[in-house]
């Protein structure tokens, strides 16, 4: 092959002249972002998520090489449209633009061991969570006021055809299939698991934002009537769920919201935002909004909606308490919106609930566990 | 600095062509010792007592080759064998014994190995008296100081050295170094990466994982080891130093020759300078001494880690082998040593990415029953699988560039140019994909020696 190249000299020349450039274009390149840093040009870690520290001239070459933000974009929007993978193995990148985180870094839960039925709980644990129930029951009816737990359903618990195909369809054995088994089997009934609800409704449009394990307002809507659903007759009487038909939602492309982020990808793979849409009718006003917790007064009710029950909704997020609003606070003559599960007493008091019901996300499952 | 790093190749490189392009041709072997004295400082500018210990051992040893002995040979041989050795064996025992803030120098094996090639050279009249500047650029020669070949110091006084003004060798080098960055950038850091992915789920795994990890650490192996020994050549010839072709690791693309053509350029100096003496003294048992000094070497360097013993295995069954003659030919003898020793290199390269020795095999505990689904998820999570498929498919088209040329030969010569220019447009492609792409996804993997669970004391 050398003899080749040098009878044909040429060619080496011009692809050595190429190198030459690639080479100093890139040189000139990096000592220019190296002596004048422009705003935003670097990223705050390497592509591997090392950091290179230091102030001295050599380290901010390499900072300007490794942590180079355009290049590092680029990398990022390289592997997600021509790989369809992300630079993580906390994310998988599922179809129709669905990102799905595999881990939970603030509750130490695996998204992914629980799909494929590896994370489980065992029937110690099952126990141990009906006894916590059967506690929080207890204190509620103690105080006069029923308690209702409803489980929000991970993303990819009712997508699971978007999830890749390499891990087949969901395990049978997720944590949230078991404990309601658990739950069924001894008779614990306040409990709603809205996943068959949504799984119903999913040809209405999309439910889940695309880039964080979050329902969207449509979703929380179909949360909303399964909850509805579980009210005796006698409830029912006083109030009207809110049908489909009076509603409108507004679908828009956003900033990729949390695992997005987490990947970088925030700009390139965008959120398909689901809200309700401008013209919807809010009759009703806050009587408090303290931040921690509010509490809404129907404006038009009539007499027979002022037996309607007195709500207390307890949530671990801002977001579904904001998203899930509209629909309680338009159904319900007062409505209290908690933003924590505690049991406040002074909360308590101001709400005087006739049903306190705490929305828990499925990956939060294990805050049901004794600590 | 490693030749595949940012500041060698965006500001060492061009720079220094830029000051060795005016130094007149009488003055360039000078030019070269300072260029590499000053990559040396470079990439040692933390470790100054280090820096100290080098400084000596190069000052010591290039007065020695500027007055070799005319009598007392052997004391003179002694000296410029055992200070080097000396030095090697105390910083050592500093770095592994003692709690003393010492850090280990940058290619003091490569150093040592270098210092008693002068020696011995010298002793046996093969160089003659050297001046200073031309010994300490023989042992600073930079480019193959962290990761080889080994020079012999007759050797590279042989060599023809214009630095830089050869077009050929600049064409040369330039081509092999795009090879060596490729190799090194894009498959071997792809294939440690997707290794390390999948061995993060090692508890999980069943053991009939090998049968994929096996070949993935293989190859891993072949393509480090080779982009490696690319680099320094590419950069040699780059400055108008061409090392022999011997010496080069390319050629190792069996896996028989895996084992001594990766370590192919000590196995030769062995072979020169502690083989042809036994073989002299002892017949044909100082093959395989020769071949266990390589071990014992290599162990060395590495720094005592068991699993390393599996590389004596088949070099040791090999140099048996040719010890005794025509068995070694035999077709069934070589095809069990191939396996044989691609099987061992390929698991002491799995071995060594764990922290512990031997606690490969205690991993691997998932019953059989539930492999084929866990295998699956295993490597459709791991991203790298992508690029895997990716890199396989860009070495396929590579090597099928690279094999036509040469059939080419008898037919047109259209036929023939299209292949070469083939070849250079992939090369050439390839090495900017592995600048802009792959380069900044492995900042520790450029810039270092090698990824940090097989550093273990470093060379």
């Amino acid at each position: 092959m050398e003899n080749t190249q040098a009878k044909q000299p040429l060619l080496p020349l011009i692809f050595c002249v190429l190198f030459i450039g690639v080479v100093l274009s890139c040189s000139v390149f990096f000592l220019t972002h190296t002596f004048i840093q422009p705003s935003g040009a670097e990223s705050e870690q390497c592509y591997d998520g090392s950091a290179i520290e230091g102030d001295s001239f050599f380290a901010r070459f390499r900072r300007a090489v490794y942590q180079n933000e355009s290049l590092l974009s680029f990398i990022s929007e390289c592997e997600y449209r021509v790989l369809n993978t992300v630079n993580s193995s906390d994310v998988l990148v599922g179809k129709e633009d669905f990102l799905f985180a595999t881990d939970d870094p603030e509750t130490g839960y695996s998204y992914l061991q629980d799909y494929i039925g590896k994370a489980t709980f065992t029937e110690e644990e099952s126990a141990a969570i009906l006894a916590e129930l059967q506690r929080r029951r207890a204190f509620y009816e103690q105080k006069g006021a029923e308690y209702l737990l409803v489980v929000l359903p991970n993303a990819q618990t009712v997508y699971s055809e978007y999830m890749p195909g390499y891990l087949g369809n969901i395990h049978p054995d997720t944590r949230l299939a078991v404990l309601e088994r658990y739950l069924k089997q001894n008779g614990y009934a306040s409990f709603v698991n809205p996943t068959e609800e949504l799984e119903r409704h999913k040809s209405d449009g999309v439910l889940y934002n695309n880039t964080e394990n979050s329902l969207n307002a449509r979703g929380l809507y179909y949360v909303y009537l399964s909850i509805c659903s579980r009210f005796d007759n006698e409830v029912l009487q006083h109030i009207t769920p809110i049908s489909r038909a009076r509603l409108s939602f507004f679908e828009h492309r956003t900033a990729g919201k949390d695992i997005a982020r987490r990947v970088g990808l925030s700009d390139v793979v965008q959120n398909r935002t689901v809200s309700l849409s401008g013209d919807t009718q809010l009759r009703y006003r806050y009587l408090f909004n303290t931040g921690l917790c509010s509490k809404t007064v129907k404006m038009d009710y009539s007499m027979d909606q002022i037996d309607s029950p007195s709500l207390l909704l307890q949530f671990t997020g801002t977001w579904e308490r904001s998203q899930i609003e509209p629909f309680f606070s338009n159904t319900f003559t007062t409505v209290t919106y908690q933003t924590n599960l505690e049991q406040n007493d002074a909360i308590y008091e101001r709400a005087t609930p006739s049903v306190v019901i705490q929305f828990l996300y499925e990956n939060e499952l294990s805050l049901l566990l004794p600590q | 600095m490693q030749l595949s790093g940012a500041l060698f190749l965006f500001l060492f490189l061009p720079l220094s062509f830029l000051l060795a392009l005016p130094v007149p041709r009488a003055w360039r072997p000078a030019a070269l010792a300072l260029l590499s004295a000053l990559w040396y400082v470079l990439a040692n500018w933390h470790n100054p007592w280090g820096m100290t210990l080098v400084a000596v051992l190069v000052l010591l040893t290039s007065l020695l080759a500027l007055h070799p002995a005319r009598k007392g040979k052997r004391a003179w041989l002694a000296l410029g064998v055992g200070l080097p050795l000396g030095i090697l064996v105390a910083a050592r025992t500093v770095i592994e014994y003692t709690a003393l803030p010492f850090v280990y120098p940058m290619g003091l094996g490569f150093l040592t190995l270098g210092a008693i090639s002068v020696a011995v050279d010298a002793y046996r009249g093969d160089t003659e008296r050297r001046p200073v500047p031309e010994t300490a650029g023989y042992l600073l020669f930079f480019p193959a100081l962290t990761m080889g070949p080994v020079l012999r110091h007759k050797d590279f006084v042989a060599a023809p050295r214009t630095v830089c003004f050869s077009l050929s060798d600049f064409c040369l080098g330039i081509r092999l170094y795009m090879a060596g960055f490729i190799k090194r950038l894009v498959a071997a850091a792809t294939l440690y990466r997707a290794l390390e992915q999948i061995l993060g789920y090692a508890d999980s795994l069943p053991l009939i994982a090998l049968l994929f990890l096996l070949p993935f650490a293989y190859f891993f192996f072949y393509f480090f080891v080779s982009g490696s020994s690319d680099l320094a050549r590419g950069v040699s010839a780059m400055y108008g130093v061409r090392t022999q072709d011997e010496l080069s690791m390319l050629t190792a693309t069996s896996p028989d020759r895996m084992l001594t053509g990766a370590l192919g350029s000590l196995h030769a100096y062995l072979t020169d300078y502690v083989g042809t003496p036994l073989r002299r003294l002892c017949g044909r048992a100082g093959q395989p001494i020769a071949a266990l000094a390589t071990v014992a070497l290599t162990v060395l360097f590495f720094r005592t880690r068991a699993e390393l013993l599996l590389l004596a295995l088949p070099l040791l069954l090999s140099a048996v082998l040719s010890a005794r003659g025509a068995h070694a030919q035999r077709r069934i003898t070589r095809i069990l040593l191939c396996v044989l020793s691609a099987i061992l290199c390929a698991g002491l390269m799995l071995a060594l990415l764990f922290d512990t020795p031997f606690s490969l095999f205690s991993l691997f505990g998932a019953p059989l029953s539930e492999s084929a689904h866990f295998l699956y998820y295993v490597f459709g999570s791991v991203s790298s699988t992508r690029y895997l498929i990716l890199s396989t498919c860009l070495l396929v088209c590579y090597l099928i560039a690279t094999r036509l040329a040469p059939h080419t030969k008898r037919g047109r010569s259209r036929l023939r140019t299209a292949a070469l220019l083939a070849e250079w447009i992939l090369l050439f492609v390839g090495f900017a994909l592995a600048l802009l792409y792959f380069m900044p996804q492995f900042p520790q993997y450029a810039d270092h020696l090698a990824p940090s669970p097989l550093i273990l004391g470093g060379a």
